[in-house]
């Protein structure tokens, strides 16, 4: 059986590693076309910088990476203390249709995102909100509170209730006993959540494309409309920098995690 | 006077019993948030759907007409691209099933707990990085003399123009939501426990039936959730088809979008959105009740 | 009656459908160590939860030092809660853990410091000050709550089943050192328990409670000697609880009729009881009178100083007997017949005036 097992193994490893491979190859195409000369998708016949270096001057490239990143920042703040709240209020309180209403707040993920964007969009109209900054931040924390709330949630259950209880025995008011013991104890998650939500929005582009109007442009959006009108070598050079942005986020989120359960490991007991 | 004076004084202790304050505003503000951004809105495209365009103006009136959706759902192009959305979602979920699968049973059940972070965190890299950016990267690659063609052309009988075509489209869709199924899948194999494979091979089973009698429905609860997840985006997707498919892959996303950003006919956007969402809805409803999660989990 | 730290009347709690707490009154009195001993579900800890304030009663009153307390919320009442899985901070150490209570009462930090440490010291846990809680074992994270508690000086502690998590060795041993840290304070304790030998161990008054109401209150030996019900009877452990029926009475006896046999009690029983539990001690079993109730030895266990029978009598009852091990006059093998009697002095007759 173990020669079986070892075999079957040894098939699934080569699986896994193509299945590797192709998640990554776009990327990896697409990082090494910004250092060809040629600018086009194929094996490079040298290397060059040039493409980097033209992106400094690109005021557009620069401004929407500005505004992606002020909306990011602000749809994690939003997001996060809303996901906070909620997962606060389903983890305390026992009422009917509890059950009903953590649903609800997981609505936005069962509805494309197409028809969510042209819903907004409507909306928007209807309560004569104009469209910018404002209504392509509501998108993107609409958008992320699911997420936030589902890590956050997960910080809660490992959490004991009795712990406020012991606070407030001791004297600290309600408010007190969730800022010293509470907070505390399920911030990890919130930064999780609140790292969740600033990649969601910064990589965001549906909801962005319905809810921006005219006057604000964020990064996908100018990414979107370079791709789709004129086929610029650039684009792979910004591309590389907001994957390589991406991913330094979510490596940063890994070690300081890493790290905690280190030193969590380390103390002896 | 004296009763008035009682029942005034034990109001607020009796308020404070029925409506925690805390509890009321840490779960009315999201509540709020989502009712006033996500349900209004999806209840106002609703109403939208049952206006019509005044032919002569062509601005749009207000009255109650089931014109949108006959005219979605009996007109042979949109019952077609209905069709051919439905059919791309299906394969693309199919083919994604069959690569996420022994990745996140390889993860979560065959390899060492210290290797599970680091792969885990590999299937997340691409996730975590932008959609339309892996989305345009499938363009360099599937286009004539693109990258596929600059490292394979000199195999003979490849096709070489793979871009514009429904197999740039559904390689498309695995690659950019291959990762958000085999999350669940990791999951639930990583909750698998051993010892009921142990006890079938104990029983005589063979690895296949080991395989298709315990372990597929212990993990049967993942493998749902990741066509769940996997489906929805799919389904409702209209980057994809733009960047990667012809004019033969247009699908519903791609209808609505236009709907609402070029043909200005919002009724019929928003009819054909309405639609969308209950294909999504009833077949999320169908599959759960299907797989029978519930016993599964409660078993 | 001396003064109380707390007076509980018509204290009632309903969970649903479910009665916790059916209109309980209980004087706790200054400085002692109270116990609520009863099966789980009997309300105990329902009214402990209500005392420090986390559940709020239906109806009712709780007094603490003659102040009636309402709704008050637990960070206003001079009560504090030793948890029942001890509810240390995981972020703190465990001087901080202890100095909690001091610091949201504004204590200056000096003065914090010297008290934890002090705490410490009452605890046996100098210079563990700095460890985080879950570096401790479970021994010493109950001392760790207990000091966390101590160190606010409440007018009462309340312990919810302290010492459940720990063994058995660690549990004795905390019994005496709790009791030991109760006197040397001074505080009032009401501890809650479903442990009759630690409530035996430990208190200066058990309450003991069953479906939401007190079944009988007083000190150890008059719960243990004298139960006022069967189930006080049955809970506190004791082995021979025999069904009785009243066949006569005057104002001065009565005679009951247990199984085959009669006897007379010199005493009144109440005008309601027409039946009876009869209790009686093992070691209080006479074996091998010349007249008396006809059983056949069952079983037989050595237990070191006693030997203890097992007794089948005519009418199907089980009596358990002890006798001293090396007594030869009362030896018996399994399967022996014998007369069996008690003493009317040596049992506790509990007449049921419920049954009526």
């Amino acid at each position: 059986m173990g020669a079986e097992l070892r075999g079957g193994g040894m098939l699934l490893r080569i699986y896994t590693g193509l299945v590797y491979l192709f998640l990554f190859a776009p990327i990896l195409v697409v990082a090494l076309t910004s250092f060809n000369p040629s600018g086009r998708a194929t094996i490079p016949n040298g290397l060059t910088t040039q493409w980097y270096s033209n992106l400094q001057e690109d005021e557009r490239l620069i401004d929407a990476l500005w505004t992606s990143l002020q909306i990011a920042v602000f749809t994690a703040l939003i997001a996060s203390l809303l996901g906070l709240m909620a997962a606060y209020g389903l983890s305390h309180f026992r009422f009917p249709g509890r059950g009903a209403l953590q649903g609800f707040f997981y609505l936005p993920m069962l509805v494309p995102t197409v028809v969510s964007g042209i819903a907004l969009l409507t909306w928007f109209g209807e309560i004569d909100l104009d469209t910018g900054f404002l209504t392509i931040l509501i998108a993107h924390v609409i958008f992320a509170l699911p997420f936030t709330l589902t890590i956050i949630l997960t910080s809660f259950a490992g959490f004991d209730t009795r712990l406020e209880e012991a606070a407030q025995d001791l004297g600290a008011t309600p408010f007190r006993a969730f800022r010293y013991i509470t907070l505390p104890l399920v911030m990890p998650g919130v930064l999780g959540g609140a790292l969740m939500a600033f990649t969601l929005s910064f990589d965001e582009f549906v909801l962005t494309f319905f809810v921006a109007g005219g006057g604000v442009q964020t990064l996908p959006l100018e990414i979107y409309n370079r791709i789709r009108y004129l086929l610029s070598p650039e684009i792979n050079a910004i591309a590389t920098i907001v994957m390589g942005f991406s991913i330094g986020v979510l490596l940063i989120g890994q070690i300081v995690v890493a790290l905690r359960s280190r030193r969590a490991a380390e103390e002896p007991t | 006077m004296a009763t008035t004076t009682t029942a005034q004084a034990a109001t607020p202790a009796r308020q404070a019993r029925n409506f925690p304050t805390a509890q009321v505003i840490s779960l009315g503000l999201p509540t709020l948030v989502v009712l006033l951004f996500f349900v209004l809105p999806i209840v106002l495209i609703g109403i939208y759907s049952f206006y019509s365009i005044n032919p002569e103006t062509g601005l749009m009136q207000q009255d109650f007409t089931w014109a949108n959706y006959e005219r979605a759902l009996t007109s042979p192009i949109y019952r077609n691209i209905f069709w051919r959305t439905l059919g791309i979602a299906a394969l693309a979920t199919g083919i994604a099933l069959l690569l996420a699968y022994p990745i996140g049973y390889f993860i979560g059940a065959v390899v060492q707990p210290k290797y599970q972070g680091p792969l885990l965190l590999l299937v997340l890299i691409p996730f975590w990085t932008s959609y339309i950016i892996r989305t345009y990267a499938w363009i360099g690659i599937l286009q004539s003399n693109g990258f596929l063609d600059s490292v394979l052309g000199w195999v003979p009988g490849l096709p070489t123009e793979l871009l514009y075509s429904r197999a740039a489209v559904i390689i498309g869709f695995v690659h950019v939501f291959l990762p958000i199924m085999i999350l669940p899948i990791y999951a639930s194999a990583r909750n698998l426990d051993k010892r009921y494979i142990e006890a079938a091979y104990d029983l005589g089973a063979s690895p296949v039936k080991a395989f298709l009698r315990v372990v597929l429905p212990l993990t049967m609860p993942g493998v749902v959730a990741g066509i769940v997840l996997f489906f929805i985006p799919t389904f409702g997707s209209f980057v994809t088809p733009q960047f990667l498919g012809g004019t033969g892959e247009q699908m519903v996303g791609n209808i609505i979008s236009e709907q609402f950003k070029e043909a200005f006919n919002w009724p019929f956007g928003a009819a054909l959105s309405i639609i969308m969402t209950l294909v999504v809805v009833v077949a999320v409803t169908l599959f759960f009740r299907f797989a029978d999660v519930e016993e599964i989990y409660g078993s | 009656m001396a003064e109380s730290d707390v007076s509980i009347r018509r204290l009632y709690k309903r969970f649903g459908n479910l009665v916790a707490v059916d209109h309980v009154d209980l004087e706790v009195p200054s400085g002692a160590f109270v116990t609520f001993l009863g099966p789980s579900g009997c309300g105990k800890t329902t009214t402990l939860r209500m005392i420090g304030g986390f559940e709020h009663p239906d109806s009712g009153q709780i007094l603490i030092k003659g102040e009636e307390m309402g709704n008050r919320p637990p960070h206003r009442r001079d009560t504090s809660m030793v948890f029942q899985n001890y509810a240390l901070f995981p972020h703190m150490s465990v001087a901080d853990n202890i100095g909690f209570g001091l610091r949201e009462r504004k204590v200056p930090k000096s003065e914090i410091r010297e008290r934890v440490q002090r705490m410490l010291e009452l605890v046996e846990l100098t210079g563990r000050g700095d460890r985080k809680p879950r570096q401790l074992s479970g021994g010493q994270q109950q001392r760790v709550a207990l000091a966390r508690s101590l160190v606010i000086e409440p007018t009462v502690l309340l312990l919810d089943e302290p010492l459940g998590a720990l063994d058995l060795q660690l549990r004795k041993q905390m019994q005496i050192e709790l009791k030991r840290i109760q006197q040397q304070v001074g505080i009032t304790f009401i501890y809650v328990t479903h442990d009759q030998e630690e409530a035996l161990t430990m208190s200066d008054r058990i309450v003991v409670m069953n479906d939401g109401r007190v079944e009988q209150e007083g000190d150890a030996e008059e719960i243990f000697e004298n139960p006022r019900t069967r189930f006080v009877a049955e809970f506190m452990g004791a082995e021979n609880v025999l069904d009785a029926d009243v066949a006569d009475r005057d104002g001065s006896s009565a005679r009951l009729r247990i199984g085959t046999r009669e006897l007379t009690l010199p005493k009144a029983l109440p005008d309601g009881a027409r039946t009876a539990a009869v209790v009686v001690r093992p070691e209080k079993v006479r074996m091998d009178v010349p007249d008396g109730w006809r059983g056949t030895v069952t079983d037989r266990v050595y237990k070191g100083a006693t030997m203890s029978y097992l007794i089948r009598l005519d009418d199907g009852t089980i009596v358990n007997a002890d006798v001293a091990h090396d007594d030869p006059a009362h030896r018996h093998d399994v399967g022996d017949e014998m007369m069996i009697a008690f003493r009317p002095e040596d049992i506790v007759v509990i007449p049921d005036t419920k049954g009526a």
